[in-house]
């Protein structure tokens, strides 16, 4: 057979080429046991089990934070002292402790009347009660306490209660011997009235934890394929097979991000499934009834805009990817990496942070706040604006382009291939050594 | 250790009824070696020659105290493989062809650290690591990290570190298995010159020529089973061959007679 | 020259960390880029969200007001405490169309169509009820709405607030609430503030950085050893495998450590830094108080913490040591992270304070510890508990390491057919199986009740359970070789046994409520989680026969099927009895599914389990569990109902009973 009968046989373009990879690398992705197992069966299984442990953890310590009686400290006079009694619902005659009330703080009367500063002091004192409560020279009542521990926010936080209601209780009484009451002192009530729907309000809360988990599973779950079809492939020895490759690298590496995107995409569902079927119950226990009931608009526009992200994510991974040789470099690039996506993550996702024209061109921060946009104010009046969508849909699309061009350009180099080479040199992206043909 | 005390003593190695059973996931045993004797002496290379899965590497892991056995026990250099693993570990030589090296470690420090690890006083260490860097031409490379070795460089790297400390027995599964031709010669060399020098070399290997050339006694193993054992002449007047290859076919032949 | 065990750990730990040194990238990579990163990230983050939220407070909200129907002067004086500057409101008054009723439909639509361009507020004044009211709109689902929302709200309550106190004082001549006016301060030293603060994300972040640290090395040293070919020969050294465990785990912990230090370090410093940011110099005066009092803390810190680096190293040493290559270990890295965050998690909230019960736990007590350390509010009694369990898990997962490294598991390979794979197959299996049962009975279960409450029963005892029980029994049967019937333990009991599982019943329900008396007083919890109470109507609702048959016998057949019926039947094949008890008492506590509910379900599972261990037959433990349910079912139809026939009765036939079941089972 002749030379010329190869040439005019089929030589795959870079489209078919990408494809076959894709296929090729997800197949063996599928064929691996732990693989799968981990990508499936763990996110179905541990959510459910690591959530309903919080639920669990929670009731006890709901119930150890009920069952805590604090211990105050009064310092005062015996004029003042029977004034407090109903106030701290000190019961007994000689007073030295009281039995806990309803909410359970002990009161303990201090031996002598103090000043400020003595009385502060108990506080840093042995047997430190969690509060302290004394008459300044006014004779008003100070309560002083740590905000540093956890014992002494909860005593003041029970003080405070129980004297509101008395002090409220109080002004009833007075006010009833002079025959009117509270309320109809009360010069008008406000009422707040709140005019979104159900789906708007489910579609806001969920505006600010979907955007973000799907940020962060996407790059968790592109992660490993990533690290697999480049560290991997030249620890298995297989990068030199590669590289003989007849068809176009482009297509090769264009390929693996599909390849990857798709890994990921598969991931970010069934984690998203796990923690859907793991957050109903503690959701419901938490009493927030919320139908998960997100507008078919906002999915739509949503869905194209999650894919783009993916093969952004995707692409930036096995760029980032090619720099190591071993599975143990690209196992050691995963905290670099969580970091690097965790933060504008969690700032797209705080309260505050819209999207606005110049944010829709910073890569991930626009995802999470253009998803966000989406969800929380589709159809409303002060939705999105459709410029900024448009920014945000083509920038990616850039975004994307430019991984994927950057992918291909260091990972097609042979010294990359091979392995062993400084970072330096493999970023020098302007030479041509072993460039893509 | 008095190496000529043991000489005087005969065997080397002595297998007594060895035994390995690994249980399968669904409960059922599998038998990889069946009651095994057989016996080696110092200043002999003992092969022990069949084919993959026939058992070989289990046996010289047991006899080197990396597995239990199941039954039955071995004296290597005259210390009890089940009572004494650990002297018998300081006894021995282990190598095969799965051997790895440190791959950010210098062949000088992989020898140092596996000299220490024998308990080897530093001032003898150092003295012996020179003796073996001549010995075994280790020079020129041996303070580079091994990642960046040939695979004959590595390979003579992981002999040196097998005889540091001047084993009697010298234990050696498919020590020519993945290497080239050079390499291999140098591999057939070393192991002769462990012969003349009063030491045992208990060797597997599935390649005939090697066994043939190298080994004084030969034990067909198969099935886990001593087929024969013998020095090449015996095998030969037992099954009537001329050929290694054939005389290998007719043990398992007579091992395994056709079924009915 | 003859080495101890440290003396050849050392050894081992030298050349393994001159091994993770020398490849300079995964170890930049690993271990001192996250040092710099994420500190920078957790600090930043915080930053940002204080940020956030003060350019939220900031920023300008557009609101239209129509208060026509109130009387002017006060319209006047709502529109001017509104109109104050801080609370950078731009008011726009409107005219709407006046409510025939309070909040009707008209009203909220014409009120949403003003909500237009930049306003996000309508205040509409409605004069149609007895008191007039101001009815506050705005869009929930959107930040700026409820900004806006929420600084109306607070500046008109307080507003209301104190037009109420003028009128009080108008008409009793003094607000007698006045006198009581209580002036609440918060006297936290700088310091223990500033160490607060620290010690609220300080622990994640340790535990998270420990953790992806500590598994690059443990990983390499490892499973990365197995990759590399070189176990091998590292295991004909003359050398004790423990020493080379405890040399390798020497390595990861010093890794650990050194991400520790290096991470708390530049966690402080981005704390310090972040303080001096925001000019909070009260606070930033806490980092610069006396340094003696830092060089304690921190060594109490040390103290409190350094169990737990031992802790990480051993956990995730052992989970290396399983793994066959790097790539193997890394997926069982994901769920150590996983239950590290949740174990490190209660420190970063202020409700969770160190107690005793906490400090059992590993990992939540010592960062619950080091938290309150920081912060100069450490209790002696809970920390010295936190210290020692952390020893215990530490020595329990050292154990574990120590058995995982014996030559035959690691060369565990394909070709000589899954060694030891059989040892404890039919106990493994069951275990497996049961936790599969649970998460079955949990979730399915679960599922279906909150659908339909009898239905879900229904389907969940007569269909999930029987057919989980039916499963598991077959595939124990077949690799026992014997009948399905025989491994459920469906054996002819004997009447002593029968009679004996009758007359514990009474007792045990007594027993179990004073079980749940004591840990009501120790352990309460809030009695409406999950549903109970209304758990507890609809049940209620139903007759008395149904009840019985529903909650009380159902279970006590079904469940017994699965539980001491199928799984335990596989469990004591290679299980020590004392074994089998733990498991089907955390089992059948588990498939109950409640805290509340742990401790008496664990009992139960423990002694069904005994009793069908006892009498070699199901049957006694079906008769306890269902007599024991109906006997639970009827106090709760009348509270008093048990106690009315006095404590002797009970008693008495219990012993009986413990008497009869003692008794020898029927040969075989």
């Amino acid at each position: 057979m002749t030379r010329a009968a190869f040439d005019a046989g089929v030589r795959p373009g870079v489209r078919a080429t990408a494809l076959l990879v894709a296929k090729k690398e997800l197949r063996s992705a599928l064929r691996d046991r732990q693989t799968l197992l981990y990508t499936v069966a763990l996110p179905l299984l541990l959510y459910p089990v690591l959530f309903w442990i919080l639920i669990q953890g929670l009731t006890v310590l709901r119930g150890q934070d009920a069952a805590t009686t604090v211990h105050a400290t009064v310092s005062c006079d015996d004029a003042q002292y029977e004034r407090l009694r109903p106030v701290l619902a000190i019961q007994g005659g000689t007073g030295e402790t009281a039995a806990p009330g309803a909410e359970r703080v002990e009161w303990t009367r201090a031996a002598e009347r103090l000043d400020a500063s003595a009385a502060q002091a108990l506080l840093f004192g042995d047997h430190a009660p969690d509060a302290v409560l004394w008459f300044d020279a006014d004779e008003h009542p100070v309560l002083a306490y740590e905000s540093t521990k956890s014992r002494s926010v909860l005593a003041v936080e029970r003080i405070r209660k129980r004297w509101a209601s008395f002090t409220e209780e109080l002004r009833e009484k007075a006010l009833d011997a002079s025959g009117t009451s509270v309320a109809a002192l009360t010069p008008f009530e406000l009422v707040r009235a709140n005019l979104a729907s159900e789906e708007d309000l489910s579609g806001f809360f969920f505006s600010f934890i979907l955007p973000m988990t799907f940020v962060l599973m996407a790059v968790m779950g592109a992660f490993y394929p990533a690290v697999d079809c480049t560290a991997g492939e030249k620890e298995r020895g297989t990068a030199e097979t590669t590289l003989l490759l007849p068809p176009s690298r482009v297509g090769v590496q264009l390929g693996r991000i599909l390849a990857v995107a798709v890994a990921a995409l598969v991931a970010t569902v069934l984690n998203l499934a796990g923690l859907t079927l793991a957050a109903e119950p503690l959701l419901a226990a938490a009493g927030k009834d919320l139908a998960i009931t997100i507008p078919w608009g906002a999915f739509a526009l949503a869905i194209p805009m999650c894919a783009g992200f993916l093969v952004v994510a995707s692409a930036i991974l096995v760029a980032l990817a090619s720099f190591t040789n071993t599975f143990k470099q690209g196992q050691a690039l995963l905290g670099v990496v969580q970091v690097a996506f965790l933060v504008p993550a969690v700032l797209g996702a705080m309260p505050g942070v819209e999207l606005t024209t110049g944010l829709a061109f910073v890569p991930v921060l626009q995802t999470v706040l253009a998803f966000k946009a989406i969800l929380s104010g589709f159809g409303a009046e002060h939705g999105p604006g459709a410029a900024q969508l448009v920014i945000v849909f083509v920038t990616q699309l850039v975004y994307a382009a430019l991984a994927t061009l950057a992918a291909v350009r260091i990972s097609s180099r042979e010294s990359l291939l091979l392995g062993g080479v400084s970072i330096r040199r493999a970023l020098a992206l302007w030479r041509t050594e072993g460039a893509p043909r | 250790m008095n190496l000529t005390n043991n000489s005087e003593n005969g065997a080397a190695v002595r297998a007594s009824g060895l035994c390995k059973t690994y249980r399968g996931p669904t409960g059922e045993d599998f038998e990889a070696v069946r009651g095994l004797e057989f016996e080696a002496t110092y200043g002999e290379i003992h092969g022990l020659l069949g084919p993959n899965g026939a058992g070989k590497t289990t046996t010289l892991r047991m006899l080197a105290s990396i597995l239990a056995p199941t039954a039955g026990t071995a004296i290597v250099a005259g210390a009890d493989v089940v009572r004494e693993p650990l002297e018998v570990r300081r006894r021995i030589g282990f190598l095969s062809a799965s051997t790895g090296l440190y791959a950010r470690l210098t062949g000088r420090e992989i020898l140092t650290y596996f000299g220490e690890l024998h308990g080897i006083p530093r001032e003898a260490l150092r003295a012996r690591i020179e003796e073996l860097i001549d010995a075994f031409e280790l020079a020129r490379f041996v303070d580079q990290r091994t990642e960046g070795l040939s695979s004959g460089q590595r390979q003579r790297v992981s002999i040196a570190r097998a005889v540091l400390h001047d084993p009697p027995v010298l234990i050696l599964d498919e020590p020519t298995t993945g290497l080239d031709i050079l390499a291999t010669s140098d591999m057939i060399d070393f192991v002769a010159s462990r012969r003349s020098a009063g030491r045992c070399v208990l060797l597997s290997t599935h390649v005939l020529s090697e066994a043939e050339r190298l080994c004084d006694r030969i034990g067909v193993i198969h099935h886990g089973r001593m087929l024969a054992d013998g020095t090449l002449d015996e095998l030969r007047a037992e099954t009537g061959r001329e050929f290694l290859d054939e005389v290998f076919r007719e043990l398992v032949a007579r091992a395994e007679p056709p079924s009915a | 020259m003859k080495r101890s065990l440290l003396g050849f750990a050392r050894l081992v730990t030298r050349s393994e960390v001159r091994t993770l040194v020398r490849d300079r990238r995964a170890f930049f990579l690993a271990v001192l880029l996250p040092m710099l990163a994420f500190p920078l990230g957790m600090g930043g983050m915080e930053w940002l969200e204080s940020s956030s939220a003060a350019s939220l407070s900031e920023s300008d909200v557009v609101a239209a007001y129509d208060l026509s129907a109130l009387p002017d002067a006060l319209a006047a004086s709502i529109v001017a405490e509104l109109g104050a500057d801080e609370l950078r409101l731009t008011l726009e008054p409107i005219e709407l169309p006046h409510p025939s009723a309070a909040d009707d439909a008209a009203t909220r639509s014409a009120a949403r169509a003003t909500l237009t361009g930049e306003r996000r507020l309508v205040l509409l004044a409605d004069a149609t009820a007895e008191r007039p009211r101001v009815v506050l709109y705005f869009d929930g689902a959107e930040t700026l709405g409820n900004e806006g929302a929420r600084r109306v709200g607070a500046a008109l309550t307080s507003l209301i607030d104190a037009a109420r106190a003028v009128e009080i004082t108008a008409r009793v001549g003094v607000d007698p609430a006045a006198a009581f006016a209580l002036d609440v301060r918060d006297v936290a030293p700088p310091e223990n503030s500033f160490g607060h603060r620290l010690g609220k994300l300080l622990p994640l972040v340790l535990v998270l950085m420990m953790i992806s640290a500590g598994s690059f090395a443990a990983l390499g040293a490892f499973a990365g050893e197995r990759e590399e070919g070189t176990i091998e020969t590292l295991l004909v050294q003359p050398v004790p495998a423990l020493a080379l465990a405890l040399g390798k785990l020497l390595t990861v912990l010093a890794t650990v450590v050194v991400a520790a230090v290096g991470n708390a370090l530049s966690f402080a410093a981005v704390t310090a830094f972040g303080m001096g940011a925001s000019a909070d110099a009260a606070l930033s005066s806490g980092w610069s108080a006396s340094t003696g009092i830092w060089v304690g803390r921190l060594a109490l810190a040390l103290v409190a913490f350094a169990p737990t680096a031992v802790l990480l190293s051993a956990a995730l040493s052992l989970v290396s040591a399983r793994a066959r290559s790097f790539r193997e270990g890394q997926h069982y890295i994901l769920p150590l992270v996983l239950i590290g965050t949740l174990l490190a998690a209660p420190a970063t909230q202020d409700r969770v304070s160190l107690s005793y019960l906490l400090a059992l736990l590993p990992v939540t007590g010592p960062t619950l510890a080091l938290r309150d350390t920081l912060a100069g509010s450490i209790a002696v009694g809970p920390l010295v508990v936190a210290v020692l369990s952390s020893l215990a898990w530490s020595f329990a997962a050292l154990r574990g390491l120590a058995a995982t490294l014996d030559a035959e598991r690691l060369f565990r390979t394909r070709a000589t057919g899954a060694e030891l794979g059989a040892r404890g197959v039919q106990s493994r299996t069951a275990i497996g199986f049961g936790i599969l049962s649970v998460a079955m009975i949990l979730l399915v279960g679960g599922r279906l009740q909150s659908m339909d409450l009898i239905g879900g029963l229904v389907v969940t005892l007569w269909g999930l359970v029987p057919l989980l029980a039916w499963l598991s029994a077959r595939g124990t049967a077949r690799r026992a070789g014997e009948g399905v019937r025989e491994t459920l333990g469906l054996r002819r009991p004997r009447g002593l046994h029968l009679v004996g599982a009758l007359c514990i019943a009474p007792a045990l329900a007594m027993l179990v409520a004073a079980l749940l008396r004591w840990q009501t007083a120790h352990f309460p919890m809030p009695t409406d989680a999950g549903g109970l109470v209304e758990l507890q109507r609809q049940l209620e609702a139903l007759p008395v026969w149904a009840l019985v048959l529903l909650v009380g016998i159902s279970p006590g057949i079904t469940e017994e099927l699965l539980f001491r019926g199928a799984l335990l039947s596989g469990m004591r094949r290679d299980l020590s009895p004392v074994k089998v008890v733990l498991w089907q008492a955390l089992l059948f506590a588990a498939a109950h599914g409640s805290v509340h509910r742990a401790l008496p379900t664990a009992l139960l599972g423990a002694l069904f389990a005994l009793v069908t261990l006892r009498t070699r037959s199901l049957f006694p433990a079906v008769v306890l569990h269902a007599v024991y349910n109906s006997i639970v079912v009827l106090e709760l139809q009348d509270a008093a109902w048990l106690t009315s026939y006095g404590h002797a009765g009970p008693v008495g036939l219990g012993v009986l009973g413990v008497v009869c079941l003692g008794a020898r089972a029927r040969a075989d």
